[in-house]
């Protein structure tokens, strides 16, 4: 056998022998050097990944005792599977490093190249060795390891940083030793199992005292090695002081490697003591992601976030011990934070210390950094696929089983204060114009690229292996999944090639999915259905846009696949990978719109609350047992409750219910115009399948208090009302026509989110139909915008007018859309609103229903001004010459025009499948009318739709509009035999020369009357109250990151009182 | 066969109710004329100008949408008052009210306002949106109590189908709506006083200021059809109102009476207000009226 001959010690020998040759080799050249240490860690990483296959297939962990001598005389090492993986991804990320350094002339230095081989020779140390003085001597290594290299540095903040930092160093080792040299005493042992063995022996009455002051020493030590809070003033000055290289070699070297340490260690105390590490922990997680919001220069945010993310380590780790949380989570989270952070360290290796300011547009033009910027932060925000979501799901649902919600709680929020400041990296990075940043050499960009992709890689693999579910996908979502990536991948391929390569595989999966049975009877089937007719329409009028290339298509279909990912999930996992996808590909699709960054991120941030509050929802179903929303039918009482609240909360912010509405308008306005129709078409609409899914499953949202029973579904359904009254009041002040569609888009959810929530099959025909139809009218009109924004380069609605004359067969499908939008008789919007006031008033929702008609009303104003001001009225002078839309976008309107036809005629085509949606999740409730064709809560009659309240016959009524319209267009011939036409000057003007057209366009403040009258109510409560609360976290966290003074005898001041407040602690235990 | 013998009998009733439509209108303004002192025009002057408009020889237009608006604008007046059983009980007075419910007929009513409005505004001048803008306004305000009440008696039925809501109230004056449901005939009332157009609510049209408002670019033929529209539009909302709220008409006389009577509700306010503001008729609809709409729902309720 070969893991016979080589031992490994070697993976000691080989790097510390070649670090003493290195002047030697490097007389043969620099290059030479630089192959040597790569080939070094190559070794290191073959040999290792061969033991750890090895040891993961079976094999006893090798114990190596030094010189062959016995412990204590001899030191022990063990190598298990998880010795073996920390090593792996140290190594491998080291060997990035490697790569990272090799273009850098000033980081050439053999002496940097020792100093490296140094310090993961430290790390493997600290991850295999069973002995507590050795870890001692470890941690010496690679701490002094660490100030050289920071020293190397010829900066004089690199210096001071360095200084610091041994500084704080030197306290943390000699607390360590005492800590050592106590335990030694009281055991008698230095070797961990001995020292183990002989504690589970020895009295704990005599013991105590000294274990708890032992416990204080390490815990202080530690968390100033690890650079918890309050004590990781040093570790911050350094990450912003030294060059962002060495930082990254620290965290995936050392830092992991006290991790290993230090959970080793904790072995020795009492598992119950293991909840004051985890409070530290986590404090330092939430607060240092708090913290990191208010920073403005990126190497010191990393700094805060590398503090964080240790911080959950750390608080996870006695979770581990006690069995509560499972190790390969921890580990997955382990390599996530090492890979990504390494990546990102890197990539702020970009030119000088750069603020976030000054990262506007550094990777604009620069592709490759661009994605590994991506995929990084990505994966630090734990989001799919990357590892990190993987860990966080894992240890989550464990937390979850052993009751430790204040623990989810505290996780969920602290990853949601890292999306604040992560997404604002990442949209300065990428927006605006190319800066004048220097490139990189080749070599740094390529190694965060490596890291990106072992993410990428490993994510996926790991997922895959680990959770059968989710390579159980349909055959769709694969190849959606794959062609996105690829495109992704090829992000400036040219519009034309990526448009219809986009085009061809959502037709292809269009035919798949039909060719194999769509079944339109289930709520996945409807949706599924939805999606891809949205997403075909969307892709047909993404062919006239020159700008999207490569990137906005492959995520498009990214976006498709995470779609049909949540619509066709059956378990809680892909459900919430699929919306966890959506909700990423679509923050990236709305920040390629031109002035899309910041409301991507405010997206972003409201997406990530609304995902946590539904993963939340979720992990309420885990603590029972229940992974599916099918089986959440099993919970009862508070844990219903509980699990209902949660998402329920969870889909209104998404779905931007008033209060939470302000994420939507400026995201569905900034992002490029084509995507706000699929947007608001379709993925505006996932939520509204959440919702259904739950009302089904988790009934009314039942709140009993003294006696009294509330159900809470009731106030989700005024929600809707009042989501629909107020977006729509706020879309009649709107100047840009893009802005009010996307009020309007979202006040139209909200008479869905009022159907769905009444929770009868009549409410969910109301609901479906309605949330179907939307799909047809609003689509439509924001492409018919879309085309006019192509033509006329504005949004603004005052600057255009008249264009009825230019763009005909535009006007005419917006006319189409307004009246469906409208709900007038006979399109299908008055066969929504019928069915939703019979609904309402069916349950006696009387004031319910009476908001809804008068939301409905004020609809008209702004689809009024809408037209007017676009479409009718003057003609622009320099609209004179402008042509009609490009022909792809009026293909897309013309399908679109079908399905708004067809609903509108034949709303059977909706309300019956509907109808068996509701049947399966509702039962039999409130349907009668033995014999005839059903839909939800009533019964069609021929071409009539009957319900218990009402009736309406969409075919009759067409008719007789038809035959009125053409009686009247009649008697207006006969009337008006021969008008002649006129210039659009030629006008009733009192006998004056009218002015211009631009001054006689009434366009501006068009509905001033109203303002006058409900401004004051209106005038942006909500974004008051949102900027108020981000304003106040902000405050928080500009003083709390007060205490960093940036001195480093208060730095050893916090260290001293630490170790007091946890010594008064531990004695009072 | 029986549709085409419906679709005779109402567009007899279609005539008639254009006749009788162009006939109150007369007389309203013979009376408003005898208010303030003046003589007045013959009360058949609405047929006279009807005719003068048909036969204008030179038109003007301003593109196929301009045409669309007195079209739709018609359309939607006499499809309203199809959409309306005039004579319940009585077949041929039925019309086509079986193809819809209150519902329809409610949001029916917007049919020939939108249509107006976007004809209206082809025509360019821009005194049309500012009118049209008004127009919507104000309906948006005062369709609240209208709503409120209608919602009360629906809920008090138990249908929404006008047919339903009239026989409901049979068996003398004393079972109509207007008599047991006093809080919703109250809001319903005071909001016709809005729909109708006439003062303290004209201001849409607002002579003196912005001419005629949204018709201001139409002459000749158009404005006879718009004119044609308007007298049956005028109509089928009394006969609605007739139908929620005074019990219907068993005959053509009684329709006419009662048409009569409710019409002239509104131009009793008419000859003693002037005129609101938009922003002030708005505040006027949304606060009493609309909280009586209020009561009258509670009453409903519990």
């Amino acid at each position: 056998m070969v893991a016979n001959l080589l031992d490994p010690i070697l993976l000691f020998a080989l790097p510390m022998g070649v670090a003493f040759l290195l002047p030697l080799i490097d007389k043969l050249g620099r290059s030479v050097t630089h192959a040597v240490h790569l080939l070094v860690l190559a070794a290191m990483f073959g040999l290792t990944g061969w033991w750890t296959w090895q040891l993961a297939h079976g094999m006893a962990p090798i114990e190596i005792q030094t010189g062959g001598w016995a412990p204590p005389i001899g030191i022990a090492l063990r190598l298990g599977v998880t010795e073996g993986l920390l090593a792996l991804f140290a190594q491998g990320a080291a060997l990035f490093g490697a790569v990272y350094l090799w273009g850098r002339e000033e980081h050439g230095d053999i002496r940097a190249i020792a100093l490296q081989l140094a310090l993961v020779v430290g790390a493997l140390g600290l991850f295999m060795t069973r002995d507590l003085f050795n870890i001692f001597v470890f941690v010496e290594i690679t701490g002094i390891a660490t100030y050289a290299l920071a020293m190397l540095g010829r900066e004089d903040s690199a210096l001071e940083a360095g200084f610091k930092y041994m500084l704080m160093g030197s306290a943390a080792s000699i607390f360590l030793l005492l800590g050592i040299a106590l335990l030694y005493k009281h055991t008698g042992h230095l070797n961990l199992d001995a020292m183990q063995a002989a504690l589970a022996q020895g009295s704990p009455a005599a013991l105590s005292v000294a274990l708890g002051l032992v416990f204080m020493l390490v815990l202080v030590s530690f968390a100033a090695e690890l650079k918890l809070f309050p004590v990781n003033g040093p570790g911050l000055d350094m990450y912003e002081g030294v060059d962002p290289g060495v930082s990254a070699l620290m965290v995936v070297t050392s830092v992991n490697g006290y991790l290993y340490a230090f959970y080793k260690v904790l072995a020795v105390f009492p598992a119950e003591w293991g909840t004051t590490v985890s409070v530290l922990g986590m404090v330092t997680f939430v607060g240092a992601n708090l913290m990191a919001n208010r920073q403005t220069q990126v190497r010191r945010m990393l700094g805060y976030s590398s503090s964080a993310q240790v911080g959950l380590l750390v608080a996870l780790l006695p979770m581990v011990r006690a069995g509560h949380v499972h190790m390969l989570p921890v580990l997955l989270l382990i390599a996530n934070h090492t890979f990504a952070k390494s990546a990102l360290l890197w990539l702020a290796g970009q030119g000088e210390k750069l603020s976030l300011v000054e990262w506007r547009g550094v990777f604009s033009g620069r592709t490759i950094q661009r994605l590994t910027l991506t995929a990084a932060v990505l994966a630090i925000t734990g989001l799919p696929p990357f590892p990190g979501f993987f860990g966080k799901w894992e240890v989550l649902t464990d937390l979850s089983a052993h009751g430790g919600a204040w623990w989810i709680g505290a996780i969920l929020l602290g990853s949601l204060l890292e999306f604040g400041y992560y997404f604002k990296w990442l949209h300065y990075a990428h927006q605006g114009e190319e800066s004048d940043v220097p490139q990189v050499p080749v070599s740094a960009q390529i190694a965060p690229a490596l890291s990106a992709a072992v993410l990428l890689v490993g994510g996926l693999g790991m997922s895959l292996w680990r959770f059968p579910e989710l390579a159980n996908l349909s055959l769709p979502v694969a190849v959606l999944l794959g062609a996105g990536l690829a495109l992704v991948l090829v992000r400036e391929l040219s519009s034309v090639v990526s448009s219809g390569l986009a085009l061809l595989v959502v037709l292809g999966v269009v035919g798949v999915t039909v060719g194999a049975g769509l079944e339109l009877n289930t709520l996945a089937g409807l949706f599924t259905a939805l999606a891809l007719a949205g997403g075909t329409v969307t892709a047909i009028a993404a062919l006239s846009v020159p700008t999207l290339k490569g990137a906005y298509h492959g995520l498009f279909l990214l976006l498709l696949s995470s779609v049909l990912m949540v619509v066709q999930s059956e378990h809680s996992l892909t459900f919430f990978v699929g919306w966890e996808l959506m909700t990423w590909t679509s923050y990236l699709l709305i920040a390629q719109g031109r002035e899309g960054a910041r409301p991507a991120w405010v997206y972003m941030l409201f997406s990530g609350a609304a995902g946590f509050l539904l993963l939340g929802g979720l992990l309420v179903g885990y603590a029972h047992g229940v992974d599916s929303f099918s089986g959440m039918e099993a919970l009862t009482g508070s844990a219903q409750l509980a699990a209902w609240s949660l998402l329920v909360l969870g889909i209104l912010v998404k779905i931007g219910t008033v209060g939470a509405h302000v994420w939507a308008p400026d995201a569905y306005t900034e992002s490029p115009d084509v995507y706000t129709a699929f947007l608001s078409g379709v993925i505006s609409k996932v939520p509204v399948f959440a919702l259904v899914l739950v009302l089904a499953h988790l009934g009314t949202g039942a709140l009993t208090m003294g006696g009294y029973t509330f159900e809470l579904h009731h106030l989700v359904a005024w929600l809707g009302g009042l989501t629909a009254l107020g977006m729509s009041l706020l879309a009649l002040f709107q100047e840009d026509a893009k802005k009010l569609l996307a009020y309007s888009s979202v006040g139209q959810l909200g008479y869905v989110v009022a159907g769905v929530a009444i929770l009868s099959p009549l409410g969910w025909a109301a609901g479906l139909y309605h949330a179907v139809h939307h799909l047809g009218f609003k689509a439509m009109l924001l492409l018919v915008l879309a085309g006019v924004i192509h033509r006329t380069g504005t949004r603004k609605m005052y600057e255009m007018g008249g264009l009825i004359a230019r763009m005909p067969l535009s006007f005419f499908i917006a006319m189409i859309g307004i009246i469906a939008l409208a709900g007038v008789p006979p399109l299908g919007g008055f066969v929504g609103k019928w069915l939703l006031y019979n609904a309402l008033v069916e349950e006696g929702w009387l004031f319910l229903a009476a908001l809804m008609m008068f939301s409905s009303l004020v609809a008209f104003l702004y689809l009024y001004r809408f037209i007017h001001t676009i479409f009718l009225g003057q003609l622009k002078t320099r609209h004179r010459e402008i042509k009609e839309a490009p022909l792809p976008y009026l293909l897309a309107e013309v399908a679109l025009l079908g399905l708004v036809g067809l609903v509108s005629v034949w709303p059977q085509a909706v309300l019956s499948p509907v109808n068996a949606i509701a049947h399966s999740y509702l039962g039999g409730r409130g349907l009668g009318f033995e014999g005839e064709l059903v839909f939800p809560g009533g019964v069609v009659r021929g071409s009539e739709l009957v319900t218990s309240f009402g009736s309406y016959d969409p075919v009759v009524t067409m008719l007789v509009v038809a035959l009125v319209f053409v009686l009247s267009a009649g008697l207006l011939w006969v009337s008006v035999p021969r008008a002649r036409r006129v210039g659009q000057l030629d006008i009733a003007f009192a006998g004056e020369v009218p002015p211009p057209p631009e001054e006689i366009h009434f366009a501006f403040d068009f509905h001033r009357p109203y303002e006058r009258v409900f401004g004051a109510v209106l005038r942006g409560q909500a974004v008051k109250f949102w900027r108020g609360f981000g304003d106040a976290v902000e405050a928080i966290a500009e003083t709390s990151r007060g205490i960093y003074s940036g001195d480093g005898q208060t730095y050893l001041v916090y260290f001293f009182g630490l170790a007091v407040l946890l010594g008064a602690l531990q004695m009072g235990l | 066969m029986e549709l085409l013998l419906q679709i005779l009998w109402s567009s007899i009733g279609v005539l008639i109710a254009v006749a009788y439509g162009l006939l109150t209108g007369g007389i309203v303004r013979k009376l408003f004329a005898r208010i303030q002192g003046r003589v007045g025009p013959p009360v058949y002057q609405g047929f006279i100008d009807l005719g003068k408009n048909f036969f204008v020889r030179d038109n003007i237009s301003h593109g196929p949408m301009f045409y669309f608006g007195p079209a739709l604008r018609t359309a939607g007046g006499v499809g309203i008052f199809l959409f309306i059983p005039a004579i319940v009980g009585w077949a041929p007075g039925e019309n086509f009210s079986f193809a819809g419910d209150l519902l329809l007929v409610m949001y029916f009513m917007f049919f020939g306002s939108l249509g107006m409005a976007l004809g209206g505004s082809a025509g360019g001048h821009p005194h049309t949106p500012i009118g049209a803008g008004r127009g919507l306004s104000q309906m948006t305000a005062f369709e609240v109590p209208f709503i409120l009440a209608v919602i009360a008696l629906v809920a008090d039925t138990g249908s929404f189908s006008v047919h339903d809501l009239t026989l409901a109230q049979a068996g003398g004056f004393l079972e109509w709506n207007l008599l047991t449901h006093p809080f919703a005939a109250a809001a319903a009332f005071i909001a016709m006083l809005g729909m109708n157009g006439y003062a303290p609510f004209n201001v849409v049209g607002a002579p003196n200021e912005i001419p005629v408002g949204p018709m201001t670019e139409y002459q000749g033929g158009f404005i006879a059809t718009l004119g044609t529209g308007r007298a049956i539009f005028a109509i089928a909302k009394m006969i609605l109102f007739m139908d929620l709220f005074l019990g219907g008409a068993t005959s053509i006389l009684e329709a006419f009476i009662k048409v009569f009577v409710i019409y002239m509700w509104s131009v009793a306010v008419a000859a003693v207000f002037p005129r609101y503001r938009v922003d002030q008729s708005m505040r006027f609809f949304l606060g009493w009226p609309a909280l009586i709409g209020v009561v009258a729902v509670l009453l409903a309720l519990f």
